[in-house]
């Protein structure tokens, strides 16, 4: 768990964000949507890894 | 605080001058005080070999036996206070780790949820010292009970007149009746107070001031007017008064009647009678009660002691971290101990006091 | 643990930074990078919190005394700090409903762990008049 975690993320967001605009102006929107959903997921991913780490150090740190 | 203790080992230094002046005590009377002793202070005289008809054992009786004894009783009761001290403490750093990530509302149910455990750990043990200063007082009020016919035998062996002695009885069963007044109703009035407290701290609706500020309003009431009545008896007998040194006294005055609520004030009043009374009381049967009322008392006494100052602590501690209902339970409760403490230093003083009453009368 | 604080706060900056810089053209990144600086703050923070308390727990259940009451408030604690991160995350989402649905959940769950608490409570202050 460290600052480049925060960075993938960020960097996959920005990454997405432009390749969502250069589809979009060359006009296929579609696979426009489809490569965000699939950043998305990717993050949500990572994010959900994250928060079961801090939920399995909360439970064995404070006896759940 | 620690004046209490030092207090009490001051009855102990001037109870040891003793002149013995045996001979008018049946063998027969002497075991009927020993069997009226609760079974700890009895093994206590018995391994010390103290006994109501010699006084030999009183040359024996030295001040660093006498420390060592006190310890011994600090060490086999610090354990209980402390851990529960330690747990509060924890608690109390947990309650305040809390409030520090924020005002929301699920941190404050954690607080009531926290509040509750604290008052879980504090109340157990003190359940279970409050009733063992009850019995205890109760065997105490036993003691002093059989006591009195005793040395009402030996005052008038010594050949004295009937006045004196009635004058005696008199002050003896007043102690009887403020005794009776602290076990059986301030004591229970105090529960009382501790059950409010505790159940408000977890409790939100229930407003804590109301109710048991007039119930300890109350005790107080009640306790001030039986020692007033009974220092009214006593203020007849100035005659007592008459040998105390008056410098070190004032002081200790000043320290019982800052420390010690409710008894506080007429405690400080009457030191300068209990020592003066000490100097006087030189009858081996006087002595033995005395030693006898220390030997019951100074255990719990030193108990509640180690629990004021573990509250004390305590309630510093959340105090400063800010956990307002934590420390408000945790002052209550030091509160009603320190009632307790009041109660029973109260009852030694009286005991001490109305003895010399007799003696003295009788000498003159 | 005090060079982790400064690199605490450097994540903190880090973050807020970043979110920024996302929020404008795609906001659900901007959310998950909140969501998991979040994270890491609470890592160090429950750390430094809960490692000293279980020290002392350790040792005080080693010299036996009853630690169970204490154990409840140890938990009731960790509930707290997980449904203020959860609540805190929703928030950020613009999920207000949601937050304080999260809120009640968690202060459901604090009080079925205080009930065993509450009734020893009552017992004890019931004994005391008895």
């Amino acid at each position: 768990m460290d600052v480049d975690f925060i960075f993938k993320i960020a960097a996959i967001g920005i990454i997405v964000t432009v390749l969502n605009l250069v589809l979009v102006r060359s006009g296929r929107e579609e696979q426009a949507l489809l490569t965000t959903l699939a950043g998305l997921v990717v993050v949500l991913l990572m994010v959900v890894n994250a928060v079961a780490d801090l939920f399995s150090s909360v439970k064995s740190l404070f006896g759940l | 605080m620690k004046k209490i203790i030092v207090f009490i080992v001051l009855m102990f230094i001037f109870a040891i001058p003793v002149s013995a002046q045996e001979g008018f005590l049946k063998e027969s009377d002497s075991e009927k005080l020993t069997e009226a002793l609760p079974q700890d202070a009895r093994e206590y005289m018995e391994e010390n070999e103290i006994g109501a008809l010699t006084g030999d054992w009183a040359k024996n009786l030295s001040f660093s036996s006498v420390i060592n004894d006190i310890w011994e009783i600090l060490k086999s009761k610090v354990t209980n206070p402390f851990a529960t001290m330690s747990l509060m403490i924890g608690v109390v750093l947990l309650s305040s780790s809390l409030t520090a990530i924020g005002n929301s509302t699920s941190s404050k149910t954690t607080e009531f949820a926290v509040t509750a455990v604290s008052a879980v750990l504090i109340a157990t043990p003190i359940f279970n010292v409050v009733n063992s200063a009850c019995e205890i007082m109760q065997t105490a009020s036993v003691f002093m009970t059989a006591f009195v016919p005793v040395f009402a035998t030996v005052v008038v062996a010594n050949g004295q007149a009937v006045t004196g002695t009635s004058m005696g009885a008199l002050l003896l069963g007043a102690t009887q009746v403020v005794e009776l007044v602290g076990t059986h109703l301030v004591i229970p009035l105090m529960c009382g107070y501790l059950s409010v407290s505790i159940a408000s701290s977890v409790s939100p609706i229930l407003s804590k001031t109301a109710l048991s500020e007039s119930i300890k309003k109350l005790s107080f009431w009640i306790m001030s007017f039986f020692t007033t009545i009974f220092l009214g008896i006593l203020s007849i007998q100035t005659v007592i008064n008459a040998s105390a040194d008056s410098l070190s006294i004032k002081t200790a005055k000043f320290v019982i009647g800052a420390s010690v609520p409710l008894a506080g004030t007429v405690l400080a009043e009457a030191l300068t009678t209990v020592t003066a009374s000490l100097g006087i009381l030189k009858t081996t049967v006087a002595i033995y009660g005395v030693i006898a009322c220390v030997v019951i008392f100074l255990p719990l006494l030193i108990e509640l002691v180690l629990w004021r100052i573990c509250l004390n602590v305590t309630s510093i501690v959340s105090g400063v971290l800010s956990v307002s209902n934590i420390s408000k339970l945790v002052k209550s409760v030091d509160m009603a101990i320190s009632v307790l403490c009041g109660i029973i230093l109260l009852s030694m003083a009286l005991f001490v006091i109305s003895l010399t009453v007799v003696v003295s009368v009788s000498k003159v | 643990m005090i060079t982790e604080f400064w690199k605490i706060m450097g994540i903190c900056i880090i973050g807020a930074v970043l979110t920024l810089v996302l929020k404008q053209k795609s906001s659900e990144y901007a959310f998950a990078v909140v969501v998991v600086t979040g994270v890491i703050i609470l890592f160090f923070a429950i750390k430094t919190v809960a490692e000293p308390i279980n020290l002392l727990f350790e040792k005080l259940s080693d010299s036996g005394v009853k630690t169970e009451y204490f154990k409840i408030a140890l938990k009731a604690v960790g509930i707290a700090y997980i449904t203020d991160f959860i609540a805190d995350a929703s928030r950020d989402a613009g999920q207000t409903s949601i937050a304080s649905k999260a809120e009640l959940a968690g202060k459901a769950a604090i009080f079925l762990l205080s009930v065993p608490v509450l009734m020893s409570v009552l017992e004890t202050a019931i004994g005391f008049i008895k």
